[in-house]
């Protein structure tokens, strides 16, 4: 199977601060698996994931998206293999879920971004996905948070890309919302093939769902597989205490 | 769906359809009123008189033809601003961007003047100064915004741009000789009257082109609202859009200030009234309403300030004033609601 995200010596530094983030970082995701990122608040899960989005310049080292490197892509072409989930929440009064989903479509359509009847049933398709087809018509301050996570994950949807990027996707959430998304997220790589890198807390719903784990310390980055994650004594108390 | 879709092309054209009326209201009432039949004659080349026929083509009509450019002028300025800076509360007046203007003619007019030249009857070097003395304090503005993201600081900080820049004209009428000083006063009372066809022809201009701009930008607006990243995801050249919607919302306010002085809240309001009236953020249909919209507000402002019999109009900007001060309390009063349409 080919690699459809590969990261090599990758340095981060936060804008504006000169203190690196990570440094040395390598890491490979591959087409149609599902990855959780785990670690410490603040230690820099979100800085890579918009990173590997493209929304944040890299300092040193390379992200390749399909063996070519993320600089060498256009702005339209990223949004066509990269759609990202961010933790800012979206209520704004005047949009309805389907106008918020059809954004989605916006790198595919002309420069009105006028929808034409296979846009439509796509954003009709990512809504009934996660569930939210009854929301279609209310508008984004209206919903709980539940819900408009779903709303969120179904733009990302509607944007049709190999790689969708979660960046704490179920923060807020209830404990069965949280297992709706976690299940949602499963589905993407499984049915549809995508490649799915998300960041959480919840440990247990991260092992049982994700193919493989990408641990950040201070120090490093590791990505394991669950099982070895298990059978890891020293790993497990870096990132739980205990 | 379907019937609210009905519900806004009803309400679509009726917006259209009060445009031509308050132009004709417009160009009949004033301080010598004008039966409609006269007018109608006028038009169809029979004879109506002399003075009638110089104050409908004279006087009224390019008075008329100035509130439409101004007034859909300074509503998409408006709306490029709120949706640039993501406040409800931006607009060309209040952020200071119309004291700019001011102060690019000022620096123009004065300092031309302590080297002998007069250019405040120059067609091109007074809006260009204006233009650029808008676009530098939306520029500045911009860039303070990508630091502080709080609506009520970056309101604040536009009204203290605003009255630096007055304070500036202050110090610089100080320095001048009484001729350029009472030249640059003149111009400051701003009025819709007194614009020629050759310069309302610029005018249109600036407005066709910065609009066709606009209309290219639909979707990077759209994308704005959701924020940075958001846009940025989506595929939008952030940095060419954000430069592109500065140049066009400071020229719009630049220009109309340059010919008519500031007029206030137009470019406030408009975008407002808009998005209450089609319960929608985007901008394929509110820069055509803004338009229309703010086209059809300055006429039925103008039509008001004529309104007082016996020869006395009031100045365009008070009644500006006391339509939009209103809103804006509204808007203060209910942030929370307005803010989340941003």
């Amino acid at each position: 199977m080919e690699n459809s995200v590969k990261i090599k010596n990758l340095s981060l530094a936060y804008a504006k601060r000169n203190t690196p983030v990570m440094v040395g970082v390598n890491l490979s995701f591959k087409t149609g698996k599902t990855y959780a990122f785990l670690g410490e608040n603040g230690v820099g899960k979100s800085t890579l994931l918009k990173a590997i989005a493209g929304l944040i310049p890299n300092e040193e080292g390379d992200i390749l998206l399909n063996d070519k490197p993320l600089k060498e892509w256009s702005n339209n072409g990223l949004s066509k293999q990269v759609a990202i989930v961010l933790t800012d929440s979206i209520n704004h009064s005047m949009l309805s879920v389907f106008d918020f989903v059809a954004y989605g479509r916006y790198p595919f359509t002309n420069w009105l971004g006028i929808l034409r009847k296979k846009d439509i049933e796509l954003i009709e398709d990512s809504i009934a996905l996660c569930n939210a087809s009854h929301l279609s018509n209310k508008s984004l301050n209206n919903l709980s948070d539940g819900e408009r996570q779903k709303v969120m994950i179904a733009r990302a949807i509607a944007q049709e890309t190999p790689i969708i990027i979660l960046d704490e996707p179920t923060t807020h959430l209830d404990i069965r919302n949280a297992k709706a998304i976690f299940k949602l997220l499963k589905l993407l790589s499984t049915k549809m093939n995508k490649t799915v890198l998300f960041s959480t807390h919840q440990l247990s719903s991260a092992l049982e769902i994700s193919d493989e784990l990408v641990i950040h310390s201070p120090e490093e980055v590791r990505q394991i597989s669950p099982r070895d994650y298990l059978l890891n004594k020293e790993l497990q108390f870096l990132l739980t205490g205990e | 769906m379907r019937q609210s879709k009905m519900k806004y092309s009803v309400l679509f054209l009726i917006l259209v359809l009060s445009l031509p009326i308050l132009f004709i209201l417009d160009i009949l009432n004033g301080s010598v009123n004008i039966p409609f039949s006269e007018f109608l004659n006028a038009f169809q080349g029979i004879e109506i008189g002399r003075a009638h026929e110089i104050i409908i083509f004279e006087s009224r009509i390019p008075k008329a033809l100035t509130a439409i450019v101004c007034g859909a002028s300074l509503a998409i300025s408006g709306l490029l601003m709120q949706t640039l800076f993501r406040n409800p509360l931006a607009g060309p007046y209040i952020l200071g961007v119309s004291s700019g203007a001011g102060l690019g003619v000022a620096i123009a007019v004065m300092g031309a003047g302590a080297i002998g030249i007069s250019i405040i009857n120059s067609s091109i070097a007074l809006p260009l100064a204006s233009m650029l003395g808008s676009l530098g304090i939306l520029l500045v503005l911009f860039l303070v915004s990508l630091k502080v993201k709080d609506i009520m600081t970056l309101l604040i900080l536009g009204i203290m741009i605003g009255t630096i820049a007055i304070a500036f004209i202050g110090i610089i009428q100080y320095f001048t000789s009484d001729a350029q000083l009472k030249s640059f006063l003149i111009w400051t009372l701003g009025s819709l009257e007194g614009v020629s066809y050759a310069s309302l022809s610029k005018m249109g201009s600036v407005l066709l082109v910065c609009a066709v701009l606009a209309f290219s930008l639909i979707k990077s607006l759209n994308a704005i609202l959701l924020g940075e990243q958001y846009a940025k995801s989506l595929g939008i050249a952030l940095v060419k859009s954000r430069l592109l919607i500065i140049l066009i919302a400071g020229s719009l306010a630049g220009m109309v200030t340059a010919y008519c002085g500031p007029i206030g809240f137009i470019g406030i309001i408009i975008p407002h009234l808009c998005r209450l009236l089609f319960q929608t953020a985007n901008h394929k249909i509110l820069i055509p309403c803004s338009m229309i919209l703010g086209a059809s507000l300055l006429l039925f402002s103008d039509l008001i300030a004529h309104f007082p019999s016996g020869g006395i109009s009031i100045p365009i900007n008070s009644i500006t004033s006391i339509i939009g001060i209103p809103i804006i309390i509204w808007i203060i009063f209910n942030k929370r609601s307005v803010s989340s349409s941003f």
